[in-house]
């Protein structure tokens, strides 16, 4: 009787999602990266203040998380496909490192966007208005 | 497809070591220390994606770390020591 989806192909099927999943992982970051440095230009040479550079990085910081949930989707889709207790130690340490750093960059961007936040002037209209 | 991802990766410690020196007159050397690190990190996740040997992964771990402490160091704000008893201001 033939198998109805043999192994290998799943295995080469899952492997090319992986790949293509952590593709986009790899050039939203290599994205964010190349559009912050030109903004961290744009900011030095016109408006040269602190805040500015600031907004940049919360920009570039959301890039990250993003490319960061991207690969921990490749890890996910992987361990599908992982057979050996070895490969499922590294995917794991992996996965780890990713998450850890995606708690810390959000935690990061919070912080940040709060510093932002504060340091940006209230609108005309909100002076007088209910608080929320 | 290694060979891309490290012309990739040098090219982003490029970027983060000219735009941080572009931010470090205007927003000071905090700023400019958190830029690098930032687009560090960035390049620091694509070389993790290459990641094949225990080392490897250990250190990317290691670098994510201290990198990590770095910032936070960066952040803890600077306590000034209080002016010794009987010191004249002018």
């Amino acid at each position: 009787m033939p198998e109805l989806l043999p192994e290998e192909t799943l295995r080469e099927v899952v492997s090319l999602f992986v790949r293509l999943v952590e593709a986009a992982g790899a050039l939203v970051i290599f994205a964010g990266a190349a559009v912050a440095f030109v903004r961290f230009l744009l900011v030095a040479v016109r408006r040269r203040e602190e805040q500015g550079f600031v907004g940049v990085r919360l920009f570039l910081g959301r890039f990250l998380v993003l490319g960061l949930e991207f690969q921990l989707a490749g890890d996910v889709l992987r361990t599908a496909v992982a057979p050996s207790f070895g490969q499922i130690g590294q995917l794991a340490a992996i996965a780890a490192i990713r998450t850890a750093l995606n708690f810390f960059l959000g935690k990061e961007i919070e912080r940040e966007g709060r510093v932002v936040d504060a340091a940006r002037p209230p609108a005309p209209g909100a002076a007088g208005g209910p608080g929320r | 497809m290694g060979e891309i991802v490290q012309a990739v990766v040098n090219l982003i410690v490029a970027a983060g070591v000219v735009a941080a020196l572009a931010a470090l007159p205007t927003a000071g050397p905090r700023t400019a220390v958190a830029v690098l690190l930032d687009f560090l990190l960035a390049a620091g996740l694509l070389r993790l994606s290459q990641a094949q040997t225990w080392a490897a992964i250990a250190t990317a771990a290691l670098t994510a770390v201290i990198r990590k402490i770095a910032v936070a160091g960066f952040s803890v704000p600077v306590r000034r020591s209080p002016p010794a008893a009987g010191a004249r201001r002018d």
